[in-house]
């Protein structure tokens, strides 16, 4: 207690998530960073395919044999996905399987029952590539609802937000780097998401698929995504990277907004 | 309480390493001009003769003693005793036949030329077995629990001193080199102040063995009974409550807890689940409980301290407060000296195999450490070459075994035992 900064981490959905914020320490912001790290865990709670009791387990348990409802706000991140698979061409899918490939996602979902029905038995969902994304906007909710204006959040060091000014400056600097190329983004009020190949054993390795072919991705470049809105960060760096050449103008075009870099 | 700095527990510590040839912690140990590495008898040439041993109690657990004494370089084992004649039959079936065996203690005592015995009869037997070894001029080791009652315990000790004998009980964690590890760690700070340990040890079995015929089900299932042990207290706790005490470098003050037999109604006097709270000097706890209904957690010695946490028997360590990472800390460092300068981030989208946890820390990154159980006995081996008892282990036997006493107690008159100061060394 008393340091001149406040840095708190925490272990979530298996990466580490930092939070640094240029004020001393007080008991209040080691509160409200508890407070921040449970709502992010509720959230794990809720969607991870690695929770057992998660809406998303007992959906690829169940909804292929038939219909399953599921909550409000699950329902609402569903749809969610949905429309920005429709936007970015099919390139960003959480589901996986051989009923979710070429144009359609593999799942039926009915407003107003509120269910849920995969279309195939091999249907699964996961939100790995949009997970990071949502805990980050609880974080900034909580962070903006306290008044807090400047603030660097770190999260498995491939999702960052900039929030305000550096103590020192007018923006949160960042260096991108892959291998010998490196890119410098300045954050103020926004955030960046990357995806590529990950090191394992000292060697490159693919772990994105393209959903419209069901093969791995292996180019060597790194996408990164610069937006206000870490969800909609995550969404694309994911999409970019596994859609081929001629299909990313179609991404950048619906997403005006967003600013994508190729490492 | 619990001073990392005791100059009693460093000298302790490194004692145990020395006998052990425990390089990881202490480097390479000269001794009888001999460089110990790896195991405790590795690399080693001895320029003491070798010490002769019996073995009195030759049931399971005192076979596996024998067959781990057989490997011992410096050790010859020159007979065994038991009892009971399948026990003796199957301890010369181990030595092949190479020891001479008999049925009654005092007679081997009497006839064999020993330099020290290895006890692994029934707890209500360690006793008169041990006390009569000092009688004799013997060096004792026995295995855990070191008896039945705090009076055999009291008498035992008194005994080993007046014999000016090696007394070393059956802890083998003392002797274990993941456990000397963390006990490293423990001196250096490294999980700051510890203010409870936490410890369970649980199983699924009925801990009984076949009986050939019913009169002989009190003999051959003695941990069952009151009379002769206090189950899951002496075989099981025990251990961890060493461990406890070795951390916090004291002993309990008082006790309380309960326990029951809830699942193996079969005739059985002790508890098949126990459940307990040592308190220490200074408000530190150790919870602990054992059962044998249920294995899935299995055991564990968690030491919990205001920079980390221990996990023991899972040789795990985590920090409770883990450095930034490499992005941060450079943040940090450039903010502390007013500079306004980019960092540097290398991380790539999450993949399944890039997941971490709460990033425990190995403290052997070694796949393989020695038995600890035959690292005790080349150690105590090595003792009795040089012919000087350890007090420490003395202490560390007496004050394990006389906690599980009381907690024993605790649980079966249902009440706070406050533990005597002339029962803790």
């Amino acid at each position: 207690m008393g340091t001149a900064h406040f840095y708190q981490s925490s272990f979530l959905m298996y990466s580490r998530f930092e939070l640094f914020i240029p004020v001393k320490e007080t008991v209040k912001l080691n509160l409200l960073f508890q407070q921040i790290v449970e709502k992010m865990g509720q959230l794990e709670n809720d969607i991870s395919k690695y929770s057992e009791r998660s809406e998303t387990s007992r959906l690829n348990i169940n909804a292929a044999k038939k219909p399953v409802k599921v909550s409000s706000s699950f329902f609402g991140l569903l749809q969610q996905c949905i429309e920005y698979n429709q936007k970015t061409g099919g390139y960003f899918n959480i589901c996986a399987g051989s009923g979710s490939q070429k144009d359609r996602m593999g799942i039926t979902i009915d407003k107003k029952t509120q269910t849920v029905y995969y279309e195939s038995a091999d249907i699964s969902i996961d939100f790995g590539a949009i997970g990071k994304g949502l805990a980050m906007e609880i974080a900034l909710k909580s962070l903006q609802n306290e008044g807090i204006v400047q603030a660097f959040i770190n999260f498995g060091e491939s999702s960052v937000f900039g929030l305000g000014m550096h103590p020192h400056g007018d923006c949160w600097p960042v260096n991108i780097i892959n291998g010998k190329n490196s890119l410098t983004l300045n954050l103020n009020n926004n955030g960046l998401s990357s995806s590529g190949l990950h090191t394992v054993n000292d060697e490159l390795t693919a772990h994105i698929f393209d959903p419209l072919t069901s093969q791995l991705v292996k180019r060597n470049e790194k996408i990164v995504v610069k937006s206000d809105s870490p969800v909609l960060a995550e969404v694309l760096s994911t999409a970019y990277y596994a859609a081929p050449d001629h299909k990313r103008n179609e991404i950048s075009y619906n997403f005006p907004d967003a600013e994508i870099y190729m490492l | 309480m619990g001073e990392d700095n005791n100059p009693g527990r460093r000298d302790f510590i490194g004692k145990i390493a020395a006998y052990t040839g425990s390089a990881l912690i202490l480097g390479g140990i000269g001794w009888a001009g001999t460089k110990l590495t790896g195991s405790a008898d590795s690399e080693v040439t001895y320029d003491g003769k070798l010490i002769k041993i019996g073995v009195v109690g030759t049931g399971s657990r005192g076979n596996y003693l024998l067959e781990l004494l057989l490997s011992v370089p410096i050790v010859e084992v020159v007979a065994i005793c038991d009892n009971y004649p399948p026990n003796l039959r199957q301890g010369l079936e181990i030595a092949k036949g190479k020891v001479r065996s008999y049925d009654n203690h005092l007679v081997m005592y009497e006839k064999e030329k020993l330099d020290a015995v290895v006890v692994a009869t029934p707890l209500h037997q360690h006793a008169p077995v041990v006390l009569d070894a000092f009688e004799a001029g013997f060096h004792v080791f026995c295995e855990k629990s070191m008896a039945r009652t705090v009076d055999d315990c009291v008498a035992m000790v008194k005994a080993s001193q007046v014999a000016g004998k090696v007394f070393q009980i059956g802890l083998q964690r003392m002797f274990d080199q993941n456990y000397l590890a963390f006990m490293q760690m423990l001196k250096n700070n490294q999980i700051g102040r510890v203010t409870q340990v936490r410890a369970y040890w649980h199983r699924n079995n009925d801990w009984r063995r076949p009986i050939p015929s019913p009169e002989l089900e009190r003999k051959i299932n003695w941990r069952l009974y009151n009379e002769y042990s206090c189950g899951l207290m002496t075989e099981l706790v025990a251990h961890h409550i060493q461990v406890a005490n070795w951390v916090l470098n004291a002993t309990p003050v008082k006790v309380m807890g309960s326990g029951s037999i809830n699942y193996w109604n079969d005739g059985r006097e002790v508890f098949d689940n126990v459940n307990l709270v040592y308190e220490y000097p200074g408000g530190i706890h150790l919870n602990c409980d054992s059962m044998i209904s249920n294995k899935h957690y299995g055991a564990e010695v968690q030491v919990l301290g205001d920079k980390g946490t221990f996990e023991m028997e899972s040789g795990l360590f985590y920090t409770e407060n883990p450095p930034p990472s490499p992005g941060i800390l450079q943040l940090i460092n450039t903010i502390e000296h007013g500079i306004f300068d980019a960092i540097n981030l290398q991380g790539t989208s999450w993949a399944p195999e890039l997941i971490i946890h709460d990033t425990p820390h190995y403290i052997n990154p070694r796949k393989h450490t020695p038995d600890s159980t035959r690292e005790q006995l080349v150690a105590f081996a090595r003792f009795v070459q040089k012919g000087q008892p350890v007090p420490e282990l003395v202490k560390h036997g007496f004050n394990t075994s006389v906690a599980t006493l009381y907690g024993d107690i605790a649980i079966k008159e249902n009440r706070i035992v406050t533990i005597p100061d002339e029962h803790r060394m």
